[in-house]
């Protein structure tokens, strides 16, 4: 049943061959943990421990968690999180658990997802965002800085620089998802 | 297979009064037996059964342990505990509509304004003037300036006074002015003059409450626009611009608006449905759900027989080719009546059903017991004694060893053969189930649906009765027959 392109740990972690890890010995992933094809994650050697991640998750190809420029937090990921393909984590960003954030996203340094978040695709988190429990992070579109003064002068300097728009939402706390039992029970049932 | 749960809060009210105090006739004539026996409000079939709005997804649901009924959001209500700002994460006051803390976001982008302070100070005497206050956005590189602010206020009260624009200050009028009519229709009357008399005093002087009183007429209140007509032309032409269009130095920044957290309580009884710990911090997400619908509704599986052959299948009226599995959440031993109406075809969703051709349900087992669930269930051999057989698969090792463990009687009748046609088999199967386990029964389901139909959808009323439960529940199943 082994798939010689996937490597499995002891814990049951799967780590897809074409993945690069750089910095293994500053890295800890929790268990049951998938990294897909052509996924990078780069880990600082002056922190102890400058990347963790939880247990459960899930990182589809192309995902680069960067936690090499000395920030003193590094990269912490709660268990049962999921991260879509081509996404980008900065060093010094922190997400709580069963986080789902979408493909395409870029998470700005020093960012704080905090526990059952949302963040959809190709959305740019700004750095040091914080994203409360249970809410939603929308791309509302690019907007371009365009400062329409009523002084005439210098009008040739505004190159129109364009910047994100995001929109943050609350979802619905009450919905109970899913219990433990019933995890287990559609685990064995295949 | 999809199930949802009818909750009765969108039923009529009068239809139920007229049931209560003349025992009328039921909506439905084909009503099953079993289901004219019940003197409650399950008496009848509901008029609201076959509605899309009244059926509910069960993990969305709620159990009223007091009403002995299921609670939708509908008939729950919310009590505001507390406020928080999803920024800071500090409580704020209950009334409060906004952070307090400075917790602004950029009008552009909706990122964090970064700010800071700069003190100003008299030149000659050296003395402190005041401060100014700069929003500055790291994303898309706004600024605002507050100007040198003399008195200490909150930043929050400093930017509103601010931005206060004409748009503000016209409709501030305006409501003076219809506040001045209120009040002064209320002096005309004798008793609500007595009611209000202190806010009277303190909004018009004592001449003119006393001249007013005499001539019972109300004092000439208009708006004094005489002033102001650059001021309407401008927000007139505010209406027409969009709001992205607004020049940056005419925004302001935006005061984080707070979070509210709630208790769900039951609208019928007040009981507390969902609660929040008191010491709970602004990031604890977990609410204490007392008694999820989850938990105390049974678990319906609508499956094939195992091994069942499409190819086999003559496609015969009546042939049993599916199995009805119950699953019991409580921890304790119920008794289960299944009920159905006779016509089914009302609540067929799908599309109109051709004249003549088939569409009914057959349960011959309508009445049995099921046992409870464990209590404990950590380990996954115990997890997979609540597995019903019909659907234990043998792709992981403890399902196949679960499976070998079985009663060879309940896996044969559960295992598609093409003698399972026979009237005989019908007949041995209408007093008992077809399986049963630890907390959970398999049931012969006959179905006779035409071939052109894509999904047949089949209202069942389910009634338990335990030793601390006793309620019925309306369950409507969507069995895909191709």
């Amino acid at each position: 049943m082994s798939d010689p392109n996937w490597v499995e740990t002891a814990s049951g972690n799967r780590i897809h061959r074409t993945s690069r890890i750089s910095g293994k010995k500053h890295i800890i992933i929790g268990g049951q943990t998938t990294i897909e094809s052509h996924c990078k994650l780069s880990a600082s050697t002056e922190n102890q421990c400058s990347l963790s991640i939880g247990k459960c998750c899930y990182f589809n190809t192309g995902v680069e968690l960067n936690a090499v420029s000395k920030h003193p937090k590094g990269i912490k990921i709660g268990p049962y999180c999921f991260i879509d393909k081509n996404t980008k984590v900065e060093d010094g960003v922190t997400i709580g658990n069963r986080v789902r954030i979408g493909a395409g996203c870029r998470i700005g340094k020093g960012a704080i997802l905090h526990d059952c978040c949302v963040v959809e695709d190709g959305v740019h988190l700004f750095n040091g965002f914080v994203v409360a429990p249970f809410s939603i992070v929308r791309n509302k579109g690019k907007n371009v800085d365009d400062d329409d003064d009523d002084d005439d002068d210098d009008n040739d300097d505004n190159d129109g620089d364009t910047f994100d728009v995001l929109e943050v939402e609350e979802l619905d706390p009450s919905v109970k998802i899913c219990n433990e039992e019933f995890v287990k029970h559609k685990l064995l049932l295949g | 297979m999809e199930y949802k749960v009818f909750c009765p809060c969108y039923e009529p009210t009068e239809t139920r009064l007229q049931k209560q105090e003349t025992n009328e006739q039921p909506l439905l004539e084909t009503i099953d037996p079993p289901l004219q026996k019940r003197t409650q409000d399950y008496s009848h079939i509901p008029k609201t059964l076959s509605h899309k709005v009244t059926s509910h997804d069960v993990k969305t649901l709620q159990f009223c342990s007091e009403c002995q009924s299921i609670r939708c959001e509908n008939c729950t209500s919310k009590e505001l505990i507390a406020k928080f700002c999803p920024r800071c994460f500090h409580f704020q006051a209950p009334s409060a509509l906004v952070c307090n803390r400075n917790c602004f976001s950029c009008p552009r982008c909706n990122n964090f304004l970064s700010i800071d302070v700069s003190t100003e100070k008299d030149d000659i005497s050296a003395r402190i003037k005041g401060k100014t206050f700069n929003f500055h956005c790291g994303n898309c590189k706004w600024l605002f300036t507050t100007g040198l602010v003399e008195k200490p206020a909150p930043l929050a009260t400093i930017v509103k006074r601010l931005s206060v624009d004409d748009d503000d200050r016209q409709f501030k009028k305006l409501k003076d002015h219809y506040l001045s009519r209120y009040d002064a229709m209320n002096l005309l009357d004798t008793e609500t003059r007595i009611l209000y008399k202190q806010e009277l005093i303190s909004r018009f002087s004592s001449l003119e409450i006393a001249s007013m009183s005499k001539s019972g007429k109300l004092p000439n209140f208009e708006v004094n626009y005489e002033s102001d007509d650059d001021e309407i032309e401008d927000v007139q032409d505010k209406k027409i611009i969009h709001k992205a269009n607004i020049p940056s130095h005419k925004l302001f920044p935006v005061c984080q608006s707070l979070r509210c957290r709630e208790i769900t309580k039951c609208a019928v009884c007040n009981t507390v449905l969902t609660s929040m710990p008191e010491d709970a911090s602004a990031t604890t997400i977990r609410k204490s759900v007392h008694s999820p619908a989850v938990e105390v509704l049974p678990e319906i599986n609508v499956t094939r027989f195992r091994n069942y052959e499409k190819k086999t299948d003559p496609n015969r009226i009546g042939v049993p080719n599916w199995a009805l599995s119950i699953m019991n959440p409580l921890q304790e031993d119920i008794d289960v009546t299944l009920s159905y109406p006779d016509d089914i075809r009302l609540f067929c969703q799908d599309k109109i059903i051709k004249k003549g051709a088939s569409y009914s349900v057959h349960l011959p087992c309508t009445s049995f017991k099921l046992g409870a669930r464990p209590a404990s269930c950590s380990k996954l051999e115990e997890v997979v004694k609540m597995v019903p057989t019909v659907i234990l698969t043998n792709y992981t090792k403890q399902s196949r060893i679960e499976l070998m463990g079985r009663s060879p009687i309940g896996l044969a009748n559960v295992t598609w053969t093409p003698e399972k046609v026979d009237n005989e088999f019908y007949e041995a199967m209408s007093s008992r189930p077809l399986d049963s386990g630890v907390n959970w029964a398999t049931l012969l389901l006959v179905t006779d649906v035409d071939v052109e139909q894509k999904q047949l959808d089949f209202p069942l009323f389910l009634s338990v009765k335990g030793e601390n439960h006793s309620f019925g529940v309306w369950y409507l199943l969507q069995i895909p027959i191709n």
